[in-house]
């Protein structure tokens, strides 16, 4: 068995297989329904999925408070080095680990590819598929009687493509009202190529995952909203509830770059009211950070 | 000069990573098909993915490919998974689309396309018998059409998919269901005399012992029963560590069975008990009925291996046979005893089941 084999054969047995046989002893609950099984292993996998969630909400809402400095630093600063330099600085001063909004997104990436094969095999939506899917449960009478499994859900054939266009207007919807919450607002300060990259993220990600969803089982577009919802009410309760819809249904473009004189600190917009917010959140995480370190440092004297 | 990233290839990264991303997760899958082969005293019928290919029985010569011998472009079968009803020189032809298509069996021809239209795909073979044509549909309803015109007579609904082929005794018609029932149709109303209910849905067609009174079904509750047709009790049952898919062989007194556990189980067809000391384990599942041939039962499974057995003790007769590609489709026993096999890949091989010697490999279609 080569490197590649083992890895496929992990991915089989420690991923696809306990999540295939899962989701089935989720649907023998759910009294056969796969749709609601979708919906409840979804609930439960983010539930599961939660510390690295958390860890991840903590990082972006860090670095979304820390960019009106950082942005500031990329005015006032044209040498890359230095400009570098201050970023991590202001990143050491408010305790930010820069790719803590990924590792977590790295970590969980996997579980959602498994967790799309196990979809995929659970739906059985080919009579090949369904033998293949007699190969993947455990031998539990439970489990093998349970299938195959009702695949009607509301309107959908959950093993067919939706081809109404709701799933896929659910699907894009759902998915750039999360983007966007999780996006920084723009703001004068911002480099224009990373606004437009903003920009274009917020409107081809959700535009794509609108197209999948015509291509692909709607069982899939299924878990695609709901995960989708479970993130935005994640984001909106974690940020404790200070989202601004206002600006989120903004379609207003980003406003221009204001032209600033190096090392000069841009004037806030009076009426500029995320711009306030954040800055206020840069005091509160800057004031956790010194608090941390003041506990740490009076442990360490204790001991 | 700008430093900035171009559009496009900004644009072309984002999607890039998220086919790949979504790329792995597998799109809605594509059906293969596993109709199996069939033949009359001159034609020799093989199947692959959408197309029904018809040979000479006599020196395997190409005779005719449906749908394109229909010279009808909108015969989109998609996929050909169910056994072809025959009867009075037509073939009955069900698709993995929702439509039924009735063929003339020397030329190919279209005879009619059945302005019926079933509400989901046929996956189940068809019963041409009595002027009429009984076969199941995704749908959950049992149909019967006239053989003449393709009209609906009548149809029966179950509660899921009917995914085999239906049993005729006199006018009595057996059909299963996903919905985990073996039903007995009266064939000319489509009323329902009786059903039997087991634990799980069952995808395998039923073989009916007229001697013995007898009906054996296998189901996904990993159960191979025998139910009383004059009673509707059940008779004796053999479990299995897996799903019974494959239509089970009943010869001499004896019922076999191959299961997805990869296992061939033998039982005295009246009482149950075992007739070999231990079940015989191919190399992959079977998902293919076992025929049997020249004093051999054969066995193909899905890792396209052909086993050919004693039927007294389930020995292996000669080594196994390594086609080297995958097989689902039911093999077939020639009139001059050699066994035809036809793989997902498209090739049609006739063995010798004695010595399991390949006698000819053909693709399909060449």
């Amino acid at each position: 068995m080569d490197l590649l084999e083992l890895f496929g054969w992990l991915w089989q047995h420690l991923l696809v297989i306990p999540m295939t046989n899962f989701l089935v002893f989720i649907a023998r609950i759910c009294f056969g329904n796969f749709g609601l099984a979708i919906i409840v292993f979804t609930l439960l996998t983010r539930a599961l999925t939660w510390p690295l969630t958390r860890k991840q909400l903590q990082a972006t809402k860090a670095m979304q408070s820390a960019q009106p400095r950082i942005q500031e630093i990329q005015k006032a600063h044209k040498d890359p080095k230095r400009r570098s330099e201050e970023t991590m600085k202001v990143y050491r001063e408010l305790g930010i680990n820069p790719l803590g909004c990924i590792w977590p997104m790295l970590i969980q990436m996997p579980i959602w590819f498994a967790l799309y094969q196990s979809i995929s095999f659970t739906l059985g939506s080919t009579p090949e598929n369904l033998v293949a899917l007699s190969q993947r449960l455990y031998p539990w009478e439970f489990l093998r009687t349970a299938v195959p499994l009702d695949n009607h859900f509301l309107w959908l054939d959950l093993a067919q493509p939706d081809t109404t266009f709701i799933m896929a207007i659910l699907v894009g919807g759902s998915a750039w009202l999360q983007q966007k919450m999780a996006t920084p607002p723009p703001s004068p300060t911002m480099d224009p190529q990373q606004a437009q990259m903003n920009q274009t993220m917020l409107i081809m990600m959700p535009l794509m995952f609108a197209f999948f969803t015509l291509q692909f089982p709607s069982g899939l577009a299924l878990y695609w909203v709901s995960t989708n919802v479970v993130s935005i009410l994640l984001q909106y309760f974690y940020m404790g509830r200070k989202v601004n819809w206002r600006q989120i249904f903004s379609f207003s473009p980003a406003p221009a770059p204001a032209v600033q004189k190096p090392q000069e600190r841009s004037p806030k917009p009076a009426a500029d009211e995320n711009s306030k917010r954040e800055d206020e959140v840069v005091a509160e995480v800057a004031d956790d950070t010194t608090r941390k370190r003041r506990r740490r440092r009076g442990g360490k004297r204790r001991r | 000069m700008s430093q900035r990233t171009p559009r496009w290839l900004i644009l072309s990264a984002i999607l890039l990573l998220a086919t790949a991303a979504v790329g792995c997760s597998g799109r809605t899958a594509k059906p293969k098909g596993w109709a199996p082969p069939q033949s009359t005293d001159e034609i020799v019928l093989a199947a692959h993915r959408s197309d029904l290919f018809a040979y000479d029985a006599a020196n395997f010569q190409p005779q005719w490919v449906f749908p394109s011998s229909t010279g009808d472009d909108d015969i989109k079968p998609t996929a050909l998974y169910g056994a072809s009803g025959i009867d009075g020189g037509v073939i009955f032809i069900p698709t993995y689309s929702d439509k039924l298509y009735a063929v003339e069996l020397a030329t190919g021809e279209l005879k009619w396309a059945s302005a019926f239209q079933a509400g989901d795909t046929l996956v189940g073979g068809v019963l041409a018998s009595s002027g009429l044509v009984f076969f199941g549909s995704t749908d959950g309803y049992v149909y019967a059409l006239d053989q003449e015109t393709g009209v609906q007579e009548w149809s029966f609904k179950t509660d899921a998919e009917v995914w085999s082929k239906p049993v005729l005794d006199g006018t009595t018609l057996y059909v299963t269901s996903l919905d985990g029932h073996l039903y007995a149709l009266e064939s000319t109303t489509g009323d329902e005399l009786w059903s039997f209910e087991t634990d799980a849905g069952i995808a395998a067609t039923p073989v009916l012992s007229e001697q013995d009174g007898l009906i054996y079904v296998g189901g996904f509750d990993g159960r191979l029963r025998a139910i009383d047709v004059s009673t509707h009790e059940q008779q004796w049952e053999r479990a299995a560590s897996n799903w019974f898919w494959a239509t089970p062989l009943l010869e001499n007194g004896v019922v076999y069975a191959a299961s997805l556990d990869h296992s061939v189980y033998a039982m005295n067809a009246e009482s149950g008990e075992d007739h070999w000391r231990d079940p015989f384990n191919a190399d992959a599942e079977i998902r293919a009925a076992p025929v049997m041939a020249g004093g051999v039962l054969v066995v193909v499974d899905r890792g396209g291996n052909v086993h050919a057995l004693d039927p007294q003790d389930g020995s292996m007769a000669s080594e196994t046979l390594q086609l080297g590609t995958n097989v689902d489709a039911d093999p077939l026993v020639l009139e001059n005893g050699q066994v035809l096999v036809v793989t997902t890949g498209g090739e049609m091989i006739r063995v010798e089941p004695t010595t399991l010697d390949i006698v000819s490999r053909v693709e399909l279609g060449n």
